[in-house]
């Protein structure tokens, strides 16, 4: 048995068949396939140079002046309008002391801002539409107007400074005092 | 041409060099490559990456040892690369008691054969049989080195060799076998 497998060992050792017909052409071929991605070579040089014209013809075609002129002409109304803010405030603070300073708050701190805004509302609603105006980031021309005809009835600050609630507390108070003097007596 | 010199050129990559090289060691390449492959065609895509590595690595070749060993030695690493990649996903563990039974008759038998036929006798071994009986009996590695190479166990080599033996043996005898009757 052990002489049968040496001999086939030694039979398959020094085995060298004829190689196949056509085997030297395609290792030649896959040889070339092989060849490195960086290697240079005039077809790939075309296609990179096409790849750079397309890029360029494409990186034109979107960035076109005439686009970006467009896009400034349409900023300009929506800065404007930024900048009518400030003026509208100006305007009702020159009216009201009050309005002045709860609007200087709301500039420091926002949140105080939001607590006078709920006053108002409670008290009135035509003091909401003031504050309203006051605190809404984008105020056109019109609406300027608007906020300086209704700032000449500007009295509601004024009726901020004796908010209800207080009064209401002071009752709910000299009810107790007043319980408290009854007892007394 | 000289074998450094032929080197020397291929590695320039001098056209006539390479075939000159390809005609020395074609045979040589084709028939290791038979050998583990499962059927020609896959020894003959084997033999074309084996071709392809050595003209690529031929700059790493140095002369210490002898060319046509390097060039074997590259040869026996592309097929069991190539045995690898079939081997993923595929869990091979043919196990059957033949070789018991043609160890006993294979004994008794003059067994004779063609190369042809003892070609296709190892091709039709389990690919993992086929390996693992080519780099022990065939190349002469030992069974450390054969569970290295294919990360397998020492002891699975030891196994699959006992088994691939079997199997060569009962293919040869029913060769035999049938060729006798033949004749008959």
């Amino acid at each position: 048995m052990e002489n049968l497998m040496n001999k086939v060992a030694n039979d398959l050792k020094n085995y060298a068949p004829q190689a196949p017909a056509g085997m030297e052409n395609r290792i030649q071929n896959a040889l070339a396939k092989k060849k490195s991605f960086w290697a240079f070579s005039w077809y790939t040089m075309n296609v990179y140079l096409v790849a750079l014209v397309v890029a360029g013809v494409l990186a034109l075609v979107f960035s076109n002046p005439s686009e970006t002129i467009a896009v400034a002409q349409n900023s300009a109304p929506a800065a404007t309008e930024v900048k009518a803010i400030p003026a509208s405030v100006v305007n009702l603070s020159t009216n009201n002391n009050e309005i002045l300073n709860a609007e200087n708050e709301s500039k420091s701190t926002p949140v105080k801002t939001t607590r006078e805004r709920k006053i108002v509302q409670e008290e009135s609603s035509s003091s909401t539409m003031v504050v309203e105006n006051c605190q809404t980031a984008v105020i056109t021309e019109p609406a300027a107007i608007e906020v300086a005809e209704t700032v000449e009835v500007q009295r509601m600050p004024e009726e901020i400074q004796v908010p209800k609630p207080k009064t209401e507390v002071i009752k709910a108070k000299g009810r107790a005092l007043k319980l408290t003097r009854f007892t007394g007596k | 041409m000289e074998e450094k010199v032929l080197i020397q050129s291929c590695i320039r990559g001098d056209k006539s060099a390479q075939r000159l090289l390809y005609k020395k060691f074609s045979s040589l390449v084709f028939g290791i490559c038979l050998r583990y492959a499962k059927n020609r065609m896959e020894a003959e895509d084997s033999m074309q990456e084996a071709f392809v590595k050595i003209y690529k690595h031929l700059k790493d070749y140095q002369s210490a040892g002898s060319f046509e060993g390097w060039v074997r030695r590259i040869s026996v690493n592309t097929a069991i690369t190539s045995y690898r990649k079939t081997l993923k996903g595929r869990l091979e563990d043919e196990i059957d008691d033949r070789s018991e039974y043609a160890t006993s008759l294979v004994e008794n038998h003059e067994v004779d054969y063609t190369m042809e036929e003892l070609m296709l006798c190892v091709q039709a071994l389990p690919s993992g049989y086929r390996t693992v009986f080519n780099l022990y009996a065939v190349e002469g590695y030992k069974h450390k080195e054969i569970a290295e190479m294919l990360e397998i166990d020492v002891n699975t080599s030891k196994s699959q060799f006992s088994r691939a033996k079997g199997h060569l043996q009962k293919a040869l005898l029913d060769l035999s076998a049938r060729k006798i009757s033949f004749e008959v």
